[in-house]
């Protein structure tokens, strides 16, 4: 259950975060009640050439008014090989297997207790977002468009959101910090630090709100490796990339077991409504 | 997420929408559920009119049950989203005849973003999640009262941080 358990504490952490000023409307969300069914990795273009093995650690650390913490943990295991397949093993109950194969244009979600797997378009996802978050002027939008061979679906079908309105007014006052390089597990990354300033008044702040992102991305392994989200009003939520092995992982790790029962996922071709700005 | 963008992603959903039909197995399912819930009535004419409505302007969003027991009602004209059906995401035929039915195929919203600072998104994992349907009332979307406990289909995107990024809701035709 630690899939949900990272998704429940995420998603409640933020619970509280909806419910102020124009912010999204409050989400109370209770995700003990959500059932998993399945899931796919999304990442943008296949890294080639650039393998790898490591455990993904998520650590969410939320400190009450009174003092008292809550510290939540998750991990789960990651690889990748030289073609740019993808495996990410989560280490819960629900044990879900999620793998995604661009040499094949497929993409596979294991669940190893039943044996079987559900099979579902090798989409890449072209996600544009660049260090800051800033797209179109405006702040923690995310684009991800589906695109390429097999997956059906057009490219101008690509959904964008953004995080909120008032996001815009706050990203004029981000400041960008060029951190330096550091090794990390034996990887060189290179940081950068972005601090967005709410201003006060703006949430009925009494003072400035600073939400503050630190990510240190590898250009060997082409990815994020580290990152630290600092947000007095929800916490601390921080991901780390341990053990790094730089060798290619085995292959038949990238392969449905021959003893599984493969069936159309049911995350299959989606028509998308694009947001109308 | 403002009432008009929800409204506006209705209307776009309702737009692409209006020139098709329901699956059969969905109409036969509805049917039934509303033949039993009103029994002596004009039945036929009133749930192929509630089925109008419904595909014009509704979503029809999967309430997957060990024993379906689906309901449906007519759309009023500013609660568009309350009409709902049962729909397995991978129904058994239900006629033997009859034309060639195309595959079931998803319709979602579009995502409702879960944080207003978000940090950049590069990499995660998109969950699909049976949540309550008040989850989508949680987010401005409209769902009757007394089916504020059933299941519909969420997909919610974590990134590899574990944080929770966004919601939409998914659908089968």
């Amino acid at each position: 259950m630690k899939t949900m358990l990272k998704i429940l504490v995420a998603t409640g952490l933020v619970s509280a975060l909806l419910a102020q000023g124009d912010a999204p409307r409050p989400f109370v969300f209770n995700w003990q009640t959500a059932d998993f069914v399945s899931g796919q990795l999304i990442s943008g273009p296949p890294v080639k050439g650039a393998p790898y093995s490591a455990e993904a650690v998520n650590e969410t650390i939320q400190t009450l008014a009174d003092g008292n913490r809550i510290v939540q943990h998750s991990s789960a295991m990651q690889y990748r090989d030289s073609e740019g397949r993808e495996r990410r093993e989560e280490t819960s109950a629900m044990g879900a297997i999620f793998i995604t194969d661009p040499v094949a244009g497929a993409r596979y979600t294991l669940h190893p207790e039943s044996k079987t797997a559900e099979k579902g378009p090798g989409a890449v996802f072209n996600i544009t977002t660049n260090a800051a978050g800033v797209r179109g002027g405006r702040s923690g939008g995310v684009n991800v468009a589906i695109s390429g061979p097999g997956s059906g679906i057009p490219a101008t079908n690509q959904f964008f959101f953004v995080t909120a309105g008032r996001i815009d007014t706050w990203s004029g006052d981000a400041k960008i910090e060029q951190l330096g390089n550091m090794f990390i597990e034996g990887v060189q990354a290179q940081g950068t630090r972005t601090t967005t300033t709410i201003p006060a008044g703006q949430i009925g702040n009494d003072k400035p709100i600073n939400i503050v992102d630190e990510r240190w991305y590898s250009p060997d392994l082409q990815m994020t490796i580290m990152t630290r989200h600092s947000d007095p009003r929800t916490g601390e939520t921080s991901f780390a990339l341990k053990n790094i092995n730089r060798s290619s992982p085995p292959p038949n790790l990238f392969e449905v077991p021959a003893d599984y029962t493969v069936k159309t996922g049911p995350m299959g071709q989606a028509i998308h409504i694009e947001r109308r700005e | 997420m403002s009432e008009e963008s929800v409204i506006a992603a209705l209307r776009a959903l309702a737009d692409q929408d209006c020139g098709r039909e329901a699956p059969e197995e969905v109409e036969t399912l509805l049917l039934a559920a509303f033949r039993r819930r009103h029994a002596g009535k004009k039945l036929k004419v009133i749930a192929l009119a509630g089925l109008a409505a419904a595909a014009g302007i509704t979503m029809f969003f999967a309430l997957p049950r060990e024993h379906p027991q689906p309901v449906v009602r007519a759309a009023t004209k500013q609660q568009p989203s309350t009409v709902a059906a049962a729909h397995a995401p991978e129904p058994t035929p239900v006629r033997a005849a009859g034309p060639k039915r195309q595959k079931p195929r998803e319709i979602v919203t579009e995502f409702f973003p879960l944080m207003d600072v978000a940090p950049p998104f590069e990499r995660g994992e998109l969950l699909r999640v049976m949540v309550p349907a008040s989850a989508m009332r949680e987010v401005g979307l409209p769902v009757n009262e007394d089916r504020l406990g059933d299941r519909v289909y969420a997909d919610v995107l974590v990134g590899q941080e574990g944080l929770a990024r966004a919601i939409r809701f998914v659908s089968y035709r």
